[in-house]
């Protein structure tokens, strides 16, 4: 019995045509239309965000690259930067004294083994929630 | 009023048009409602279920992939839903067999059928489509008036493709033997 054997009753399919759809109040459209515009963030335009960062993982590779080479380079690119004089003078021999004083913490196996847990299930938490966020309704 | 294709709305929702999607409503909202009133029996629940289901559908189109057409997808929905709402059991696979399917000749009733006046033939096919249980009378309207392929429909139901076509065809019986019954009744 194919779909066209079911057509050949072509007064049956007429008739049953011919009888209207059972149809919704008058303002139906117009209140889901509402309710649309009453909830813009269920707007279904637009790429969400997790996907505009996937799209950017190349560029930002590229500019870490490029960085590498020059940080590693003997050009000396750095030598424009505003207020360079100040950054290697002053701010890097003060965290380097900072530091030092946490070094003493650092030298305890305990401790830094107990951070270095803390810091890897912490990155792998960040991981988990970044990339298991729904990017589809 | 004419309507463009579905993909056209969908392609103009997805571009930020917004008010596009008013044209898909109304397109497809007698077809929507219809079935979910088949399903529910009441005005009330059926236009709630049928106006979530739109609501649903449009915040997904962009999940929508076209490998079916946008009205058996937007079916679906509101099938599943619709039968979610009720917690009815899904239509049965075993072929309807509460009836007795009068033995006449399809062509004696189509021939006399088509001898009364259309507004007539509208009254009666009304008056035996109500004899028909309500699974019953959403397989006709999706598959004659959504006018639904066999495999439309049983992506919508979730039916074989087989068991449609059976049930469609013992439904038409069943029609037919309703109007044979009215012609008689007429006549005598």
């Amino acid at each position: 019995m194919e779909n066209d054997e079911l057509y050949k009753d072509d007064l049956l399919g007429r008739m049953i045509r011919q009888s209207p759809l059972d149809s919704p109040s008058d303002d139906f459209v117009g209140r889901i239309m509402e309710s649309i515009r009453e909830t813009p963030e269920t707007a279904p335009a637009g790429k969400p965000f997790p996907d505009y960062l996937k799209a950017f993982l190349p560029y930002a590779l590229v500019a870490f690259m490029v960085l590498l080479v020059l940080l590693t380079s003997d050009i000396p690119f750095l030598n424009w930067i505003p207020g360079k004089n100040y950054y290697l003078n002053i701010l890097v021999p003060y965290f380097g004294t900072l530091l030092a004083g946490l070094k003493n913490v650092f030298s305890s196996k305990y401790v830094s083994f107990g951070m270095l847990v803390l810091a890897s299930a912490g990155l792998l938490m960040l991981i988990d929630r970044f990339f298991s966020r729904k990017t589809t309704a | 009023m004419k309507y463009l294709d579905d993909n056209y709305y969908i392609d103009r929702v997805l571009n930020g048009d917004v008010p596009a999607y008013a044209m898909l409503v109304s397109k497809h909202k007698n077809m929507v409602f219809s079935i979910a009133l088949k399903i529910l029996n009441n005005r009330e629940d059926a236009e709630e279920i049928a106006q979530d289901c739109f609501l649903k559908v449009f915040q997904a189109l962009k999940t929508f992939e076209r490998k079916s057409k946008f009205s058996t997808w937007l079916y679906r929905i509101v099938y599943n839903a619709a039968i979610s709402k009720t917690r009815k059991k899904r239509l049965d696979l075993v072929p309807m067999d509460d009836y007795v399917i009068q033995n006449f000749s399809d062509d004696e009733v189509s021939q006399g059928i088509g001898d009364i006046d259309p507004e007539e033939q509208k009254e009666m096919i009304e008056q035996a489509m109500k004899r028909l249980t309500d699974d019953e009378n959403l397989l006709i309207t999706l598959f004659y008036k959504g006018e639904n392929s066999i495999e439309d429909i049983s992506s919508i139901t979730g039916l074989s493709m087989s068991n449609v076509k059976v049930r469609l065809h013992r439904i038409r019986k069943k029609l037919h033997g309703e109007l044979a019954g009215m012609m008689n009744r007429a006549l005598n």
